[in-house]
C-alpha cells in the first residue's frame, strides 16, 4: 500500500520534474537607445524639434515593464513574469534588458510603456518599482510611466525648465501603452546555444509631435495626470522603433 | 497526498519564475517572525487591508511602531510621524488646526486620526493614496511636513546600528529598503484598532448609556448615520458639507486630484469614534468644539452646486438635541486605545498625556 503510493508521488515527481527539464531557456536581450532625430542624446546636446524650438535633455527615464516575445505566425507568446525595468538615460547599465525566455522562435517583442494599474495600487514595491528611483508621486499615488527634464529658450518657466512627468493609470487619463515592435528580420530563433540582441531606438523629438502637435512654447511642463499627459502618451507610444535583431 | 504534490509543485513554479526576475527584484519578503493574527472586532465588516502580501508579525509591528516614532525619518530629526500623530489624541494633533512642519511650516490640512486604517479604501482627506503603505511617502517628502527623501531616509535608518537587530528579526537580514520601512510601518498603523469605547460596552450589553446618551444615539441614527454609519461612523465617502472655502488655505478638496468641477470642496467623511479628543476639527480644523461642528448643520451650510444632497435643507435640530449628540460622541472615546502602552514610543517609560476627559 505504502509502496503504492510513493511510486504514484514519485512517479507524479518524475512527471513534473521531465515537463520541467524539456522547457528549455535562452536569452534574449533588449537594448535601448535614445535619440532626437539621428542624434544620439547627450547631456550636453542641443536639439531642434518640429517646432523650430531649441532644447537640451539632463533627464530621461521611461518604464519598460510586462514584456512579452510573440510568434505572430503561431500565436505563441511568452509573457516574461515580474518584468518591470526603470530605463534611465544617464545610467548605461539599465539600457540593455536580458532576460530569460523559453526556447522558440519570434518575430516581435512586445511591452508596456510605463506601470501597469494593479502595480499602483498595490502598496510598496522594490526593485524597478522602488519609489526611491524618483518615478513615484507621492501625494496622488501612482508611478511617473515617463520622465523628461531639460531646458528650452521656448519654456517661459523659471530657469527655463522643461520638465514632463508623464503618468496616470485610471480610466481616461491613463497614460500606458502597449508598444508591439516586430523584429525586421523576421523569425528569430532562440534556443539555450544562441540568444538574440534586439535593439529599440527612441526618437524623443517624435514626444512632442508625432500625433498631436505640443510645442514647448504651450507647455513647458506636464507633471500630473490628465488630458495633457494622456496626449503626450499618445505621442510618445510612437517614439519607438526596432533597428535590428540579431544573433548573438 | 494531493497535497503533497501541489506543495512540491508550487515550491517549483515560485523557484521557476524567480529565475527569469532576477535581475528586478530584490528578495524582501523573507518572513522570520511570529505571525500575528489582524484583529477585527466583532461587528467590523471585512478589513480592506489584510497583510496578504505583508504578514503581520510581531516583530515587524515592533520595528514599524519604533520608526513611527523616529525623528530620522523627517529632515532635522524634529518631526517622526507621532509629531502630528499623537497617542492621546487618537493620533491625529493634539490642539492644532494645522500642524507644524520642517522649517516653522505648516501643514495644509488638518492631520486625520489614525486608527481603523485597515477599513480605509483611500488614504488623505482628498483621497489622494490608494494602499497604506505608501502613504507615509507623501508626509516624508513633503517640504512643509518631514522634508525628507526617501534615499536619505534609508541611508540614515541603514546606519543606526539599534535597527540591525530589529530589520533581521523582522525579515531574516539587515537589509534595509523603503518596502521593508514602508511595510513595517504599515503593521504598526493597521494595528491601531479602536473598538472598546463605551458605545461598544453598550452594544456589547456591558454598559448602559445615559438617558441624554440615549436621545443623543437616537438622533444620530435619524440625522447623521447616512455620512457616519455605525460601526466604522464613516462611509469613506468624499462629500461637501457647506463649509466656506478658507481663501488663505485655497484647498478645494478632491478636485485638487481630479480636476473635476464636480469634486470641488469635497473631502473625505472621517470617522467619528475618538472626536472628543482629536479636537480642532473638519479639514483645516476651523471648529474647536463639537457643538459648533453640529450647529454647522443646522445653521452654517453654505449653498453651492456641488453641495451634498443630503444636506440642501440643513439639520433641524434645537440646543437640547445638539447638547445631547455631542454627549453621545463622546460614547466614542476608547480610553484603553489613547493609554495602551502597546501603541506608544517605544524609548519613552510612560505615555505623556494630558488628561483626557
Amino acid at each position: 500500500m505504502f509502496a503504492g503510493l510513493f511510486s504514484i508521488l514519485f512517479s507524479f515527481l518524475f512527471q513534473n520534474q521531465a515537463a520541467h527539464t524539456i522547457q528549455k531557456n535562452g536569452i534574449i536581450e533588449i537594448s535601448f537607445s535614445n535619440f532626437v532625430n539621428t542624434k544620439i542624446i547627450a547631456p550636453d546636446s542641443v536639439y531642434t524639434n518640429a517646432f523650430n524650438e531649441n532644447y537640451s535633455i539632463r533627464r530621461l527615464k521611461y518604464y519598460i515593464t510586462n514584456i512579452e516575445l510573440i510568434n505572430t505566425g503561431n500565436g505563441k507568446k511568452a509573457a516574461i513574469t515580474d518584468s518591470y525595468f526603470l530605463v534611465d538615460d544617464n545610467d548605461e547599465g539599465s539600457k540593455t534588458i536580458s532576460l530569460t525566455v523559453p526556447e522558440g522562435d519570434y518575430n516581435a517583442v512586445s511591452f508596456l510603456l510605463g506601470v501597469d494599474s494593479l502595480h499602483n495600487v498595490s502598496g510598496a514595491q522594490t526593485g524597478a518599482l522602488d519609489p526611491m528611483n524618483g518615478m513615484f508621486w507621492t501625494w496622488n499615488t501612482g508611478y511617473v510611466s515617463v520622465k523628461i527634464e531639460g531646458k528650452s529658450t521656448a519654456s517661459a518657466l523659471p530657469g527655463n525648465f522643461i520638465e514632463y512627468h508623464l503618468g496616470g493609470f485610471k480610466g481616461p487619463d491613463n497614460v500606458n501603452h502597449r508598444i508591439d515592435l516586430n523584429f525586421p528580420s523576421g523569425n528569430m530563433k532562440i534556443t539555450g546555444e544562441k540568444s538574440v540582441l534586439v535593439s529599440i531606438k527612441a526618437d524623443i523629438n517624435l514626444f512632442f509631435s508625432s500625433i498631436y502637435s505640443l510645442p514647448i512654447k504651450t507647455a513647458a511642463a506636464c507633471t500630473s495626470p490628465g488630458s495633457l499627459a494622456r496626449q503626450y502618451s499618445e505621442n510618445y507610444a510612437k517614439i519607438f522603433s526596432i533597428v535590428n535583431a540579431v544573433y548573438k | 497526498m494531493f497535497t503533497i504534490l501541489s506543495l512540491f509543485y508550487g515550491t517549483l513554479t515560485v523557484s521557476n519564475s524567480m529565475n527569469s526576475c532576477k535581475k528586478n527584484k530584490s528578495t524582501t519578503t523573507h518572513i522570520t517572525g511570529t505571525l500575528l493574527k489582524q484583529e477585527i472586532p466583532a461587528g467590523f465588516p471585512q478589513p480592506n487591508y489584510t497583510f496578504r502580501n505583508n504578514p503581520l508579525t510581531e516583530e515587524g509591528f515592533e520595528l514599524g511602531r519604533k520608526l513611527f516614532y523616529d525623528g530620522k525619518l523627517s529632515k532635522d530629526g524634529n518631526f517622526p510621524c507621532a509629531s502630528c500623530h499623537q497617542q492621546f489624541a487618537a493620533f491625529s494633533t493634539f490642539d492644532h488646526p494645522l500642524s507644524h512642519g520642517f522649517s516653522n511650516q505648516f501643514s495644509l490640512r488638518n492631520a486625520p486620526a489614525l486608527f481603523n486604517e485597515a477599513w480605509q479604501k483611500e488614504f488623505h482627506l482628498d483621497g489622494g493614496i490608494n494602499n497604506i503603505e505608501v502613504q507615509p511617502l507623501a508626509p516624508i517628502t513633503a517640504h512643509n511636513e518631514m522634508s525628507e527623501t526617501i534615499e536619505s531616509i534609508v541611508n540614515k535608518i541603514q546606519s543606526d546600528t539599534s535597527y540591525h537587530t530589529l530589520f533581521k528579526t523582522a525579515y531574516g537580514d539587515e537589509t534595509v529598503n523603503s518596502q521593508r520601512i514602508l511595510k513595517a510601518l504599515a503593521q504598526f498603523t493597521i494595528s491601531l484598532v479602536s473598538a472598546d469605547s463605551k458605545y461598544d460596552k453598550v452594544k456589547k450589553g456591558k454598559a448602559n448609556f445615559l438617558f441624554y446618551e440615549q436621545h443623543g444615539y437616537e438622533l444620530f441614527q435619524a440625522h447623521c448615520t447616512t455620512c457616519h454609519p455605525e460601526p466604522l461612523f464613516t462611509d469613506f465617502s468624499y462629500r461637501n458639507i457647506g463649509l466656506p472655502p478658507d481663501t488663505s488655505l485655497n484647498h478645494m478638496g478632491t478636485i485638487r486630484l481630479t480636476n473635476d468641477p464636480k469634486d470641488s470642496m469635497k473631502f473625505k467623511v472621517p470617522s467619528l469614534r475618538n472626536v472628543a479628543v482629536s479636537s480642532p476639527y473638519m479639514h483645516d480644523g476651523r471648529f474647536w468644539y463639537i457643538s459648533q461642528c453640529i450647529r454647522h448643520y443646522r445653521d452654517g451650510i453654505q449653498k453651492s452646486s456641488t453641495l451634498d444632497s443630503s444636506l440642501a435643507n440643513g439639520i433641524k435640530l434645537n440646543e437640547r438635541d445638539i447638547a445631547d449628540i455631542n454627549s453621545f460622541l463622546r460614547t466614542l472615546t476608547d480610553t484603553a486605545f489613547l493609554k495602551n502602552p502597546r501603541f506608544s514610543d517605544p524609548e519613552q517609560k510612560r505615555i505623556f498625556s494630558p488628561d483626557v476627559h
